[in-house]
């Protein structure tokens, strides 16, 4: 056998497998992968995966082929960036249960929010209260915020209006 | 309780910045944040949806010498 089938076959030779199917209709795929060297997520994957649905990946682990990510859009959060493959330095877990990712516990279908600033996990149980309560903080601030662009004369953009 | 589609709405027009001060409001400083070793590929990145989750660990095989190719 080939190492290239042998890198994807099922069963026990096969040395990769994905612990679950990438890509559903609006899913954020949140993966604990140990802070290891080992690209899970790749430029193909994660593209295939957005053609599914998903809205966001993620990882706690290695991102590869990270330029092709950054041309194509690829809306991934990560700790590593490495070219290595999973192949022979990680197994599954689990899929789908309980984790606990970058020092916070996730549930499945906890909600994820992510921008600039980090990474943000709302666990579904108080996820209404949070969010009446962080869109009035925003509100307030968001007027604000208007008024210093007109006094300098900036062009307003989608975060003011 | 799954998230409705009304809470998810709302969280797609806030900044995480309003998620934290709100969480702080509610006394849950400190809790929900990620590592934040975790960094966006690009500036700019923005999303809220919901979590399918995954777990591996490591383990250590050897890649044993072979053609790449199938005979």
């Amino acid at each position: 056998m080939a190492f290239d089938e042998r890198q994807y076959k099922p069963g026990p030779e096969g040395l990769w497998h994905e612990a679950g199917p990438y890509g559903a209709p609006d899913e954020v795929l949140v993966i604990d992968a140990k802070r290891t060297r080992a690209g899970i997520l790749g430029s193909n994957n994660t593209l295939m995966a957005r053609t599914k649905g998903t809205v966001g990946f993620i990882i706690d682990g290695t991102c590869r082929d990270s330029w092709e990510c950054i041309v194509q859009k690829t809306p991934l959060f990560c700790s590593v960036r490495s070219p290595a493959h999973p192949m022979g330095r990680l197994q599954v877990i689990s899929d789908n249960r309980p984790i606990v990712c970058a020092g916070v516990p996730v549930n499945p279908g906890d909600v994820i929010i992510a921008d600039d600033d980090g990474v943000v996990v709302v666990p579904q149980e108080i996820a209404d209260e949070v969010a009446r309560r962080a869109s009035l903080i925003q509100a307030k601030d968001r007027p604000q915020r208007r008024r210093g662009y007109e006094l300098l004369g900036l062009p307003l953009d989608e975060t003011v209006e | 309780m799954p998230v409705s589609k009304e809470t998810l709405a709302l969280f797609r027009t806030v900044r995480t910045s309003d998620v934290t001060d709100a969480l702080d409001s509610m006394g849950l400083q400190e809790r929900y944040e990620m590592d934040p070793a975790l960094r966006p590929l690009y500036p700019g990145i923005c999303f809220a949806s919901l979590a399918h989750t995954m777990e591996y660990d490591i383990s250590v095989d050897k890649l044993m010498a072979m053609s790449y190719e199938a005979m």
